[in-house]
């Protein structure tokens, strides 16, 4: 057994690996890199001022990775050192540093430009494509530890671990001299478990939300920010303050305002602001998990009395309505559901309306996220439940004396539950595609409506951060489903036992 | 009692007689349209499939719309107007024929499920029966499907369209750069399936040639398998479509299509509910008759089926 | 035996099936006796209607198919008016229990054994779980399982063929049923471990002391195990008698031809005798004799009118017209006729034990 799932754990991590690797490919090498500007709202205003203009979009280009950009003063400063006088020297018409940068960035592989107003000289490369993919996977682990801060200004950090309260009370691991305060603490949001010891990261987004780390904005609290009163210690004080810093998000800031020292008493003090509505990745979270359980529980609930009933009027309703399900495209059921739910129910059918707080909001994609779902597991369970009455076994069971009843529920459903098992994994993967559209038709702040929006604003780190998370999620699911089937089906797990052995 | 002796006489033994099977003799595609004909509601969705089908890749030309003209752009007593004689099924934001709109819709999304679905299907069945057959080409191909199929087909489609970009071919592209895969996989199984039967064993034992074994022994149930895949295929790469026009990353504005109506049109949909409503509508029939049509199709292939 | 008293009396049974908007008659009137304590055997070609008539006597037809006529008395009622479920739960497995052909497919592969088991003797004993346990470890001691406390709690895949029809008997007997219907019971198995299957049987019948009726195509089995035979063609029994009349003096064409197609009675170097055509379909009328158009020995009148039985002695009837006093003398074929001399050597020699 432990064997299997050793095998199954390093075939999805490098099915995750192939997967990322593959779209990271695909992204850098065929789209264009000029359209990464489309969506950008700082392009239109300096059209008029050629120099910035260049130099805001090759910086722009080496953010995301695509160049490696070099100014002349930069490079002044960089032979002279910052402060020099030597570099305002070197920037005059006629020194002979232009001569320098020509020669010095030509031999390291750089094209050198003149800018085409001041003329001075600016140096590009293109990085090549897989070194840029190489990057993308050096930074993507980030491991959080107390030699991680290194600041001259501050030679006397301490650094170490120490257990600690939060603003909240709760019990905490948190340390010094790493990048986060709190590095592992419990509270009562789901996983309950938190740590800012291993992060991921995936580069920062670009157009939209610009400058963010884009698990940031996928992870990250949307809305308003939500303030409260927090009474703590400072320095051996008692104060109480309003704030809306989530304290376990505190990073180490270098430089201190007064406003800071009031609430902290170390250097941690830059955080993120709590907000009043979840994170994209956990209303996303929210919607498909419910749509999932209600799929299966009505899907399931609906096959088996359809089978029971086999041929009969509520047999098929059912199959009628998966017949108009699986043909009819996702868009129009989901749009003829959203007028039912808001003309008949009186239910919001735009997200926003009600927004986040209001459990209303859910509704209505939660069960538009589902229709899809329950056709297909109603179809699935009741062809299962319908191959099990003929087998043999179900015969000598009635021939036992069971009942039509006791045959039902102590032997088929058992016996057809088994393949339906084995296809949760692809009920959530459907649950995930579904998001897609239905996110985008209910505007639901999630994942699901990210991803498109993503693409129309060509912000390639969410789209690649997207893809990386959605093809996590499906592995995942795939993994827990094959694991789960060895738990139900006794022939499976005790081969697997033995395969082990 | 000449009668009686006649009787009771021992009659004589015929050997072809006594080897007459009652059934009528078989024929395996006259059973599919007997069995296929035999329902109503069998005709009834064939014949909607082909009127829709007929009137979509007919009516464009006649109507000659193109959504990047608009010659009633400026005349706003022609915009909204309710179903009418004049117009069926009335004029949408821009002074348009809805009538017109619709069936260049329909036709620009049956045009690419067609064509895509042909791909995948051509090339899904050709892969997947050598597949089937190859056991060193089995691991490279599942380890590759296990890899591709863990990413769900939209989002594939939807990555697909942005590196290509937006267009006709391009969506084209994106449908079936690896929509074959998944049928290929569905083929390669059914021809495992059908292949070990006890009576092709059985055949290939007694040296029937392997056309005559492809034609008359696994044939037969490809084709129901084929039927499936159709009616699936189809309504599927239609609802691919339209996602992808919706969220605007399909086909461009310049192309008419039901996906990217149903974006447009549904800002009205409460004040001029047609310009949905027909769109809709159509939209929904020429997909359910697709699916009908194939399932029932896909039954009466089926020679399990037969009588 | 005709001491015995009749346990299960079938009267005139016909049964329908609807197949595609066509009605087949599977079961063309057949009556039948089953005495208290026999072992009675039906055999016949596949198709020829032996399951389904066994399975009218626990009510398992196909939901397609109806009994048009007839009765079947058991323990002084009429089988067919039983209606519900619940009054035929009260026969199955109780009264009349059924061992199916294939032991792989009979057991639910996702339950332990011990439940398969216990799941009968609780449902129709009324017995608390632990009881049930009980009884149910006996019984799979009874049919040869060893170390069953072990083997209770595992699951059908880890038994193997012989081991899981072995456990389908137990769970038969779980009720002490008056009747055991066995289907082919060994077709499945390997010919080693069908001998031990048969002696199961006939050892668990003289302990648990029920009436079995086997249904199979061996007449291998028949001989070994069977008190009397009932020939069946085309959904009629056409021959019944005493496994010793059957097998030494059979009178209808039919049954001459299963005796000629054994392969031990076979003549070296001449070909191994098979019965020419197929048997005919039920979809239509069948005209005179069902088995006239492949019988050599047919008469003008099969093709015409339907042969009563004819009585050969008191247990002894046949259903053809080559008994009938008109029809002219018909020499039966040479496996018969050596099975006539055998028959006759062991009446002399007074050996009463029927064999091969």
């Amino acid at each position: 057994m432990l064997g299997y799932v050793v095998k199954r754990v390093f075939q999805s991590i490098l099915s995750v690996l192939i997967v990322s690797t593959l779209t990271l490919f695909l992204v850098y090498s065929c789209v264009p890199r000029q359209l990464v500007f489309k969506g950008d709202l700082v392009l239109p205003k300096i059209a008029n001022k050629p120099d910035e203009y260049n130099d805001y979009k090759f910086r722009t280009w080496e953010k995301l990775g695509y160049i490696d950009y070099m100014t002349q003063q930069e490079y002044a400063q960089e032979v002279f050192g910052a402060d020099s006088p030597n570099v305002s020297q070197a920037l005059l018409r006629d020194s002979s540093f232009y001569e320098k940068f020509r020669t010095d960035l030509s031999a390291r592989g750089y094209k050198v430009e003149a800018l085409p107003i001041s003329g001075y000289l600016y140096a590009t490369k293109d990085v090549a494509l897989l070194t840029r993919v190489f990057r993308w996977y050096a930074k993507l682990i980030q491991i959080d530890h107390p030699y991680r801060i290194q600041d001259p200004n501050n030679p006397g950090l301490k650094r170490g671990y120490f257990l600690t309260r939060d603003w909240g009370g709760g019990l905490a691991l948190a340390a010094s001299g790493t990048i986060y305060k709190y590095q592992i603490w419990v509270d009562d949001s789901f996983p309950f478990f938190h740590q800012n010891i291993v992060r991921l990261n995936m580069g920062r987004s670009y157009p939209t939300f610009d400058g963010v780390p884009v698990l940031d904005v996928i992870s990250g609290g949307q809305g308003r920010s939500a303030r409260r009163e927090i009474r703590t210690t400072v320095r051996g004080e008692e104060v109480s303050f309003f704030t809306s810093i989530d304290e376990h998000s505190l990073k180490y800031k270098p430089v201190l305002d007064r406003l800071d020292m009031n609430k902290f008493e170390d250097n941690y003090a830059d955080g993120n602001l709590t907000t009043i509505d979840p994170s994209m990745l956990g209303t996303s979270f929210t919607i498909g998990m419910y749509s999932l359980l209600l799929s299966l529980a009505i899907g399931l609930t609906v096959g088996v009395i359809a089978a029971m009933k086999k041929d009969r009027i509520f047999d098929k309703i059912t199959m009628a309505y998966i017949v108009f399900i699986s043909s009819i495209p996702t868009l129009l059921y989901i749009a003829l559901f959203a007028r039912f739910g808001m003309k008949v129910l009186g239910l919001p059918d735009k997200f926003p309306f009600l927004g986040s707080q209001n459990i209303l909001s859910y509704i209505l994609p939660t069960i538009s996220l589902s229709l899809g779902g329950i056709a297909g597991e109603a179809l699935w369970i009741r062809r299962y439940m319908v191959d099990q009455m003929n087998a043999d076994y179900v015969k000598f069971s009635r021939s036992k004396g069971l009942s039509q009843a006791e045959v039902f529920f102590k032997h088929i459903v058992r016996n057809a539950l088994i393949p339906i098992v084995h296809s949760i994994p692809m009920a959530v993967i459907g649950t995930l595609a579904g998001a897609l559209i239905t996110e985008s038709f209910y505007a639901v702040p999630g994942m699901g409506k990210m991803f498109p929006s993503a693409i129309s604003d060509y912000n390639n780190a969410m789209i690649i951060a997207l893809t990386f998370i959605f093809t996590v999620v499906s592995i995942l699911a795939i993994f827990l489903g094959d694991i789960l089937v060895t738990f139900v089906d006794p022939r499976i797990s005790l081969a697997a036992r033995k395969e082990a052995r | 009692m000449a009668k009686t002796a006649e009787r009771f006489a021992f009659a004589t033994f015929d050997v072809l007689e006594s080897e007459r099977i009652a059934g009528p003799r078989y024929s395996y595609w006259k059973s599919v349209f007997q069995t296929f004909f035999k329902r109503k509601t069998a005709i009834f969705w064939l014949a909607l499939l082909l009127s829709l089908t007929l009137m979509s890749f007919i009516q464009p030309l006649v109507s000659g719309y193109d959504p990047a003209v608009a010659p009633n752009i400026n005349t706003p007593s022609t915009w909204y107007q309710k179903p009418s004689a004049e117009h069926w099924f009335g004029t949408d934001d821009r002074g348009n024929d809805l009538w017109d709109v619709v069936w260049s819709g329909t036709r620009m999304s049956l045009s690419i499920a067609f064509i895509a679905a042909a791909i995948n299907i051509g090339v899904g069945i050709l892969v997947g029966a050598v597949w089937g057959y190859s056991k060193r080409l089995d691991p490279i191909l599942l380890a590759v499907y296990n890899v591709v199929s863990n990413v769900p087909y939209i989002l594939r489609s939807m990555m697909l369209m942005y590196i290509f970009g937006r267009g006709f071919w391009q969506m084209i592209l994106a449908m079936t750069i690896t929509g074959w895969l998944s049928i290929a996989f569905f083929i390669r199984t059914q021809v495992m399936i059908i292949r070990d039967r006890e009576y092709n064993l059985a055949s290939r034992c007694l040296g029937t040639p392997l056309k005559r074994m492809v034609t008359r022994n696994i044939l037969p149930y490809m084709v129901s398998v084929i039927a499936t895949l159709i009616y699936q295929e189809i309504p599927g790469l239609i609802n691919t479509e339209t996602i992808l026009s919706y969220l605007g990353i399909g086909l461009p504005s310049t192309y008419p299509s039901l996906g990217r109506m149903i974006d447009v049109y549904w800002s009205f949909v409460d004040t001029y509910p047609h310009m949905i409503v027909f769109p809709g509508v159509v939209m929904g029939l020429v997909t359910i008759s697709f699916y009908v049509v194939g399932q029932l199709f896909a039954d009466a292939s089926d020679p399990r089926t037969h009588r | 035996m005709d001491q015995n008293k009749g346990i299960l009396k079938v009267r005139d049974l016909v049964v329908k099936f609807r197949v595609r908007r066509r009605e087949l008659t599977a079961i063309r009137s057949v009556s039948l006796d089953l005495y208290e304590g026999e072992t009675l055997a039906i055999v016949g070609e596949s198709g020829s209607g032996k399951t389904v008539l066994t399975k009218t006597f626990t009510g398992m037809l196909e939901s397609n198919g109806r009994i048009a006529a007839g009765s079947i008395e058991f323990e002084g009622r009429n089988l067919l008016e039983l209606k519900t479920d619940k009054e035929w739960e009260k026969i199955r497995g109780v009264k009349i229990a059924t061992v199916f052909q294939d032991p792989m497919t009979s057991l639910n592969p996702l339950k332990r054994i011990g439940i398969q088991i216990t799941e009968v003797i609780e449902k129709h004993q009324k017995l608390p779980p632990e009881e049930a346990r009980r009884i149910a470890l006996t019984l799979m001691e009874k049919v040869g399982i060893k170390d069953v406390e072990k083997r209770f709690y595992d699951y059908p895949f880890q038994y193997s063929g012989g081991m899981r029809q072995r456990i389908v008997i137990a769970i038969a007997l779980a009720c002490k049923p008056r009747i055991l219907i066995c289907d082919e019971p060994t077709t499945a198995l390997d010919v080693t471990i069908q001998a031990q299957i048969l002696d199961l049987i006939r050892s668990l019948q003289r302990d648990y002391g029920f009436t079995t009726i086997y249904i199979t195509h061996d007449l291998g089995v028949v001989a070994n195990v069977a008190d009397r035979v009932a020939v069946m063609y085309s959904g009629q029994i056409v021959e019944y008698g005493s496994v010793r009349e059957i097998f030494y003096d059979p009178r209808h064409p039919y049954t001459w031809a299963l005796i000629s197609s054994l392969p031990t009675l076979a003549r070296k170097g001449e070909p191994l005798y098979a019965i020419p055509g197929t048997p005919p379909t039920l979809f239509n009328e069948i005209k005179g004799d069902a088995f006239a158009p492949r019988n050599r020995y047919a008469l003008g009148i099969d093709f015409e009118e339907e042969p009563p039985f004819f009585k050969v002695s008191e247990s002894h009837y046949a259903k053809t017209w080559l008994l009938d006093p008109r029809a002219p003398f018909a020499d039966p074929p040479h496996a018969v006729k050596l099975m006539r001399k055998k028959g006759n050597i062991y009446a002399e020699g007074g050996a009463a034990e029927a064999g091969k």
